[in-house]
């Protein structure tokens, strides 16, 4: 008996741990709502995604730059957006959700690059004479660039996304535009109020 | 028995705390929550159009508080028979707005079909 008292609050304490860890974990769940996603500080949240494609397609659009094509949908092909964060990410994370909402616009069509569709397409000209080559309009490309900093314990990260829209026929800039997203803290969040 | 008063007081508070989070306003296209309820006036809306046929929105939220705070706010658009739009990049945006000043939030409708818009402002403490 004294045996079993003496080792009592060991069996109590290892009882409230396991009781206590129990409590702290949480069922999944399909989380549809953005302010309930986990907030990173040093990576780019899908959220963050949605947030700079928004930034960066209000410029777009308030800039007129889509509307000086001569023909409409103007052709388009995004060439590259350069990765330049410590991250490994797939850029098409950007270039899908502003493919389409531009697309949804009308004003643009983009190029397909299914190989398959292409060679389809190559047939079908051949067999109507049609020898010129589809040229895009305009080109999109851009870069994503991490700044980050940090003051004590409190850690900053920017990610910001630069995008431009090119004139094919001139090889100028039709427009520029950036979006940047920056987080702070000195840990990961579970969702927007921390 | 002297603890009463203070358990009153709190109790007072907790209540008055939970009706202010439930409190939700709407006038059809805009609705708010919490402190935007009663400190958050809604200055300008401006409706205009960009590139031709794009509904773009710029709405003027002032913070009437006398500090600094922060809101979630999201934009939907409807077409003229008030169906929901898809939109690649709808979701919560956050804004800081300063204590008695106020910010512009906008959004361009990705969609030339939109003819209408829901706002919501809610609570991001």
């Amino acid at each position: 008996m004294n045996h079993f008292l003496s080792r009592s609050p060991f069996v109590i304490a290892l009882a409230f741990g396991a009781l206590g860890a129990a409590g702290c974990q949480q069922n999944a769940r399909v989380v549809t709502d953005d302010r309930d996603k986990i907030v990173s500080i040093d990576q780019i949240d899908v959220q963050d995604w949605s947030n700079a494609a928004d930034q960066v397609l209000q410029q777009l659009f308030a800039s007129g730059a889509l509307d000086t094509a001569p023909v409409k949908p103007a052709r388009v092909e995004v060439t590259r957006v350069i990765n330049d964060t410590t991250q490994r990410i797939d850029t098409d994370l950007l270039t899908q959700k502003i493919k389409i909402a531009l697309q949804q616009s009308g004003k643009v069509a983009f190029a397909s690059s299914d190989a398959r569709a292409n060679e389809v397409a190559d047939y079908e000209d051949f067999k109507a004479g049609d020898d010129a080559p589809r040229l895009p309009y305009f080109v999109i490309n851009g870069k994503i660039l991490e700044i980050r900093a940090s003051a004590g314990s409190t850690k900053q990260s920017s990610f910001v996304f630069q995008l431009n829209l090119v004139n094919t026929a001139q090889s100028l800039d039709a427009w520029s535009g950036e979006a940047e997203v920056t987080k702070q803290g000195t840990r990961n969040a579970k969702n927007s109020k921390g | 028995m002297k603890s009463s008063p203070c358990l009153l007081v709190t109790l007072a508070v907790l209540l008055l705390s939970g009706c202010y989070a439930n409190t939700v306003t709407s006038n059809q296209r805009i609705s708010k929550d919490g402190w935007l309820s009663s400190h958050a006036n809604i200055r300008v809306v401006r409706e205009t159009e960009v590139s031709d046929d794009l509904l773009r929105i710029d709405v003027e939220v002032e913070n009437t508080l006398p500090f600094d705070t922060r809101f979630d706010y999201k934009f939907e658009f409807l077409d003229a028979e008030g169906r929901m739009l898809f939109g690649p990049t709808t979701g919560f945006r956050q804004e800081q707005v300063p204590a008695g000043a106020f910010v512009t939030i906008t959004a361009t409708a990705t969609d030339p079909r939109a003819a209408d818009f829901r706002l919501t402002l809610t609570n991001a403490n």
